[in-house]
């Protein structure tokens, strides 16, 4: 397959991406997908009959076109594509074309993914993407033929977050909080700064330890080398649709033309965003030491001094988690107050139907649970508070050079992750679940 | 359909029945008070919805044989941006429709509704149900359970998707499931109306049976299928309304948030699932309470018939009646009183565990007797191998395997590996697939000329027994031997765990089996369409069987009968010294100055 | 015809029987029992099997028997016209009511020993809550007591002594679940509300599958555990270095994996 940018509109585009386009541009996909798929469930059941045991077409899947970014961000409209014999419409449609074929260019497909060697992984200067795994996980499921497992990918993740990375594939809807859209090359719980990319150790950690509290689960079991083609598959389809939306907002918003060339691409708008993820394992955060002896003494100290920073006005914990810290300081905040990730935020009701997913407010985490998203070790935590979490309204709260404003002092967060940690053990915190009931009772426990 | 062999009927005997000229097509048809019509109306909607059931159970066979390969159609068609991979919710769906649609709309409907129907009046020699009003309104109560079913398909997130015992808190909270969002909503109401639908039937077989059996007609007379549908009706009417007040509970816990099965503080997908305050256990107890009972709803009708089918064909009496009978009523009784051996591993007292043990062992005993008296039947008589004592001995032959699966699970300690594993899966089919199933082929063949006057195809019968027999244990038997292996029922993908992933193997040739039965069923349909138009007519006993549905004509017309029944004895003596006939119906006035001996026990 | 259905009807038991003694030999059976009340499960799924094997092949060779002598185009004999015997009956009834009593009151004590005799005295080894999709563990830190700011927090992993009476709190957070250990012999559904008691003894180290066997929503089949069974030293030794390494306040050094 050549994978040299056609220099012709269109001409290097394949005719299921231009029908994949028409497709989505339809108002009707946008938003919950599923309705529309369930609604042929029983009439295509009633078909099977004479089909089952027969042939399996194969279905290719494409990658989606970030056709959200393009509407809701980029100000466009269904029509500005369809609008026959208007010019601005051919105009728009003939961008896209060209971005599907751009981006098909440099990503290949979910079958068969492509880099352009210049992004390839480089062991000298450590960065890029090493394509030997991303193909381990691209593809469907199933073996390939030297007996590797491949399909990584669709086995374990596409559900929720979608063949594309979008975050919304079919069971994306009903979970709360929508898994994580790569696309947009934002992460929430990593070791580095609150900008930058996360590390792959970070993802990798994500992928074994879960998100308790989220839907997203362990992956502890699965072996070392398909945790890392996995994280790496992750990285190429977030450096993908990163490009993506690059692309896409000098195309639509800046309106520029964009040179039908491989370096055009590449160093423009693909490099940069492989850079940046090489440069994350450069950006930890780490935090000063602390005194490895804590006494219990010490510690009672402590965290009776976060507590007194935990209530600190400019600390703002309380504005969000409330004064007793189970996450209800924003209960009842009028309609523009509510908390959303970034994410969220952007969906108004003007464009909240070229979204693929409906709006979702954000919940302040109840620190009582004692369910840490990010990790439950200290050192989790006080990056937590020190960076915040990217894309929520958690601020970064620790003072340091890069932060000068920040509120909080490296030794106040050691205080305040020693109190946050102490919560789910004060009195009444333990939720009613985890009393003993029923088959308990005839237990005795010394 | 039915029209041409009942529109003759309806002139035939409009004379002795006065309001049968007057009635329209709809009232003839559609919102018929015709026991007759009614039984055919359930005995169509049936097995249209077998045909979904079965393609749901195909589909979730593709995916235990092929996981996440493109399924075909379905896949394509609603999964195209994952490549045809079904979503895993998307498969809890088909297994729990699967399972609803097969128990609640095919295998109890098709037993009371269309056979029951269609028999009691016939067999018991009345002229129609007690209730014909009550009967019809039966009939048209399952239209809204099935439009909620259908619908419930189409709502955002699909059909419900819970199993069919629709375990709380997973049913009973929007955010703990994603395909039951307004789903399992749809599911509970439906299943209320198939609970009014079945209650209103029940009130009429019990009357029915009790108040309109035919001079002569003693209950010790009655045939197997009418005992056994008096004791299901009984059985019914007992176990419903719990059934009817845990689906209410279940609606008010989803709609209400009254936490009547939702513990206090539970946190699912991250949202907080209501006031809660109740016990996921109690639904389990409330819904085993009649879902044990209806186990046996589901399997004694399809026993009586395959009774009377097996002596039929084996021109003998049935041997050892009354015992039978009694079996039956112990059967039901006992049913009450073992709901909890579907609980043994669900966090109840282990104390109670023991005691629904010791009374689920002794509920297998009435199913050996009966067994003892099948075979006892067929010793000594003279076998016919017709199409439907095929199926009715195929019945015998299953039933003994899914009864003595059934002694693994109620022994606890065993149930601690297989509970919850194919090895269930296996018996739960054995007993409703290779039992009841069975016996309602059996039963459709056999009652076919009564219903419409025309026989259905032999050698074609016998293709699609010898087919759907060999598929079934090709299908079902491996599963004792895979859930030996502890692998796990409603997994969407088992094979990533080492200790399955050497059964994948196995399921693909039962997934082919199933295949196969279900292409064999395509031979039934057809049988079964061609004949109600071109099969041969037949005369009012085609089968020179004795009870009293053979002595109406052929299909009989409204009002059943055209001259009053006696009965002179029970309906089981074939071969009998006291005539020349291998015959003696009911209704034969014996010899003149003929003394019955007293019968033998 | 008579011949070819009863032949059919006889291939039941005999492929029904000699799949259940090809099965073991092909490795489709039981999964190795590595615990030490197992057994006795497993004693008595074979004593049922040996015992329903034998009814089932009298009941089904009977039927093939009865199908092929009385076949009516066959059978010159005239039917026995009997309506049944008192005395059968009797015996058929007592017969398998005294079998199954006996199988009741036999298997009354491995029960007994699995569900109902919680060990005393023995403080929980770890609390497993199960969650949508999940295994959430925490073991007792230094401490011994669970409940306490240093826990040990882990997932899907359950690290167990070898040989030791082990006692497993079980709960669930959002809906039902079943902690299903194949080869230890061990299931218990985890219920919202409820903490129930689990023990046993592993007997030999390895990693074995731990499996949710109760409908727990779409991802379900996702829900895959393991045990890690160790002996004591290996066992305290990963304890030791799960509570260090939680307690981290400094990106550890970079293992090698």
């Amino acid at each position: 397959m050549i994978k040299a940018i056609a220099v012709e509109e269109g001409s290097n585009l394949t005719t299921s991406q231009i029908e994949l386009a028409k497709r989505l541009m339809s108002e009707r996909s946008f938003h919950r997908p599923f309705i529309s798929r369930a609604s042929s469930a029983l009439v295509i059941a009633a078909l099977m009959t004479f089909v089952v045991g027969c042939s399996t077409e194969n279905s290719h899947p494409e990658f989606r076109l970030n056709l959200q970014d393009i509407l809701a961000k980029m100000g466009q409209k269904p029509e500005d594509f369809q609008r026959s014999g208007d010019e601005d419409a051919r105009k728009n449609y003939a961008k896209l074309q060209f971005m599907a074929t751009a981006l098909h260019a440099a990503f290949g497909d979910p079958d068969d993914p492509y880099l352009f060697p210049e992004v390839q992984w480089n062991a000298e200067e450590k960065k890029g993407l090493d394509l030997r795994k991303i193909k381990l996980a691209a593809g469907p499921f199933g073996g390939s033929a030297n007996g590797e497992q491949r399909g990584l990918f669709r086995q374990h993740c596409a559900h929720c977050h979608g063949v594309t990375g979008d975050g919304a594939g079919p069971t994306a809807a009903f979970l709360d909080p929508y898994p994580r859209d790569y696309r947009q090359g934002a992460f929430k719980f990593k070791s580095t700064e609150r900008t930058a990319k996360p590390t792959t150790d970070d993802l990798k950690r994500i992928l074994r330890d879960g998100i308790p509290g989220t839907a997203m689960p362990s992956f502890l079991l699965l072996p070392n080398d398909e945790i890392e083609a996995l994280v790496e598959y992750v990285k190429y389809l977030s450096v993908r649709g990163q490009t993506e939306i690059n692309l896409a907002i000098d195309l639509f918003s800046n309106d520029e033309e964009v040179e039908p060339k491989k370096e055009a691409i590449l160093e423009t708008y693909l490099q940069p965003v492989v850079d940046d993820w090489a440069a994350a394992e450069e950006l930890v955060v780490r935090p000063p030491a602390r005194s490895e002896s804590q006494t219990e003494q010490d510690l009672r100290e402590s965290i009776a001094k976060g507590r007194e920073i935990f209530f600190r006005k400019d600390a703002q914990c309380t504005k969000c988690h409330g004064p007793t810290g189970l996450g209800d300081g924003n209960d009842g905040a009028p309609e523009k107050d509510k908390l959303f990730d970034d994410w969220n935020k952007e969906k108004t009701p003007e464009n909240i139907a070229y979204w693929l997913l409906p709006k979702k407010e954000l919940r302040p985490r109840d620190l009582r649970m004692g369910i840490f998203r990010g990790g439950r070790r200290p050192l989790d935590i006080f990056r937590r508070i020190h960076q915040g979490i990217p894309g929520t309204p958690m601020p970064a709260g620790g003072r340091d050079e890069k932060n000068p404003t920040g509120p909080l002092k490296p030794e106040e967060i050691w205080n305040l992750v020693d109190y946050v940690r102490s919560l789910p053990f004060e009195d009444a915190s333990e939720p009613a679940q985890f009393e003993s009931h029923g088959a308990t009772a005839m237990v005795e426990h010394p | 359909m039915s029209s041409t062999t009942f529109g003759a009927h309806a002139h035939d005997d409009a004379h002795a029945h006065g309001h049968g000229h007057s009635a329209g097509f709809l009232r003839t048809y559609v919102f018929s008070l015709d026991h007759k019509v009614i039984g055919i109306q359930f005995l169509f909607s049936t097995l249209l919805w077998f045909v979904v059931g079965g393609l749901l159970a195909l589909a979730v066979r593709w995916q235990l044989a092929w996981p996440w390969s493109n399924m075909p159609i379905v896949g394509a068609r609603l999964f195209a941006g994952e490549g045809g991979q079904i979503s895993p919710e998307f498969y809890t769906m088909l297994f729990t429709m699967h399972a609803s649609i097969m128990i609640f709309f095919v295998i109890i409907p098709i037993l009371a509704g269309a056979f029951g129907n269609f028999l009691i009046p016939l067999m018991i020699g009345a002229d129609d149900m007690a209730f014909p009003t009550l009967n019809m309104l039966s009939y048209w109560f399952m239209w809204p359970a099935f439009i909620c079913m259908i619908i419930s398909f189409f709502v955002p997130g699909g059909a419900a998707a819970a199993g069919w015992t629709g375990y709380p808190p997973l049913s009973a909270v929007d955010s703990a499931a994603p395909a039951s969002l307004n789903g399992q909503t749809y599911w509970l109401i439906g299943l209320i109306f198939v609970g009014i639908s079945s209650m209103m039937g029940s009130v009429n077989y019990m009357t029915t049976i009790i108040q309109m059996r035919a001079p002569g007609m003693t209950m010790f007379r009655l045939p197997m299928t009418i005992w056994a549908m008096f004791i299901t009706a009984v059985l019914q009417a007992f176990a419903l309304p719990v059934l009817t007040a845990a689906l209410f509970m279940q609606v008010l816990d989803r709609v209400l948030h009254t936490g009547f099965f939702v513990p206090e503080g539970l946190i699912v997908n991250n949202a907080t699932a209501g006031p809660g305050g109740g016990q996921p256990l109690l639904w389990q107890h409330l819904f085993w309470f009649y879902s044990h009972p209806a186990v046996y709803i589901m399997i004694l009708p399809a026993m009586g018939m395959v009774s009377d089918m097996i002596s039929c064909f084996a021109r003998k009496p049935l041997f050892g009646y009354k015992p039978m009978v009694y079996s039956i009523a112990g059967i039901a009784g006992l049913g009450f009183i073992v709901w909890g051996h579907h609980m043994f591993m669900s966090g109840m007292n282990p104390a109670l565990g023991m005691t629904f043990m010791v009374s689920t062992m002794m509920i297998a005993l009435p199913s050996a007797i009966k067994t003892f008296n099948w075979l006892g039947t067929i010793w000594g008589g003279k076998l016919q191998f017709t199409a439907p004592m095929l199926f009715a001995l195929s019945f015998v032959s299953m039933f003994i395997i899914g009864g003595l699966s059934g002694i693994f699970m109620a022994a606890t300690p065993v149930d601690v590996f297989i509970h919850d594993t194919y090895f269930i899966v296996a018996h739960i089919h054995y007993v409703l697939f290779g039992g009841t199933a069975f016996g309602v082929f059996g039963g459709i063949y056999f009652w076919f000329p009564k219903m419409f006057g025309r026989m259905m195809n032999e050698f074609w019968g016998k293709v699609h027994f010898f087919f759907s027999f060999i598929f079934f244990n090709g299908t079902f038997y491996l599963m004792h031997i895979i859930g030996a292996g502890g692998f796990p029922r409603r997994l969407a993908d088992p094979y990533h765990y080492e200790t399955f992933a050497h059964l994948q193997g196995v399921n693909q040739f039962i997934s082919i089996c199933a295949f196969g039965m279900g292409a064999a069923q395509i031979i039934f349909a057809a049988n079964f369409i061609y004949s109600i138009f071109m099969g041969p007519k037949c005369g009012r006993n085609p089968w020179h069987a004795n009870s009293l549905e053979w002595f109406a004509p052929s299909p009989p017309g409204h009002g059943n009968f055209d001259m009053q029944p006696i009965v002179y004895r029970g309906p089981y003596e074939y071969g009998s010294p006291e005539v020349q006939s291998d015959y003696y119906p009911q209704t034969q006035a014996p010899p003149e100055g003929y003394i019955a001996p007293k019968p033998a026990h | 015809m008579g011949k070819f259905w009863s032949i059919l009807f006889l291939m039941v038991p005999v492929l029904g029987i000699a799949l259940f003694f090809w099965a073991p030999s092909a490795g489709y059976w039981l999964p190795r029992d590595n615990s030490v009340h197992g057994y006795q499960i497993d004693h008595l799924f074979n004593f049922i099997l040996v015992l329903t094997g034998v009814v089932f092949a009298a009941t089904e060779g009977a039927l093939f028997w009865f199908v092929w002598r009385y076949d009516a185009a066959t059978n010159r004999d005239p039917i026995k016209f009997t309506h049944g015997s008192h005395n059968l009956e009797v015996i058929w009834t007592i017969l398998p009511a005294a079998t199954l009593l006996f199988i009741a009151i036999y298997q009354m004590n491995a029960w007994a020993d699995v569900k109902m005799r919680v060990p005393k005295n023995l403080p929980p080894t770890v609390e497993v809550t199960a969650r949508q999709f999940e295994w959430r563990l925490r073991y007792p830190g230094p401490d011994g007591k669970l409940g306490t700011m240093d826990d040990i927090h882990h997932v899907n992993d359950m690290h167990l002594p070898a040989g030791e009476e082990v006692l497993i709190e079980l709960k669930s957070m959002d809906v039902l679940h079943d902690l299903f250990l194949p080869h230890l012999r061990v299931k218990q559904d985890a219920v919202p509300g409820m903490s129930i008691p689990v023990w046993f003894r592993a007997k030999d180290v390895g990693t074995f599958d731990l499996v949710c066997a109760e409908l727990c929503g779409w991802g379900h089949y996702k829900m895959k555990g393991r045990a890690t069974i160790q002996s004591r030293a290996e066992y305290d030794k990963w304890l030791e270095e799960m509570a260090v390494a939680q307690a981290a306040t400094q990106e550890p050094e970079k293992e090698e994996e």
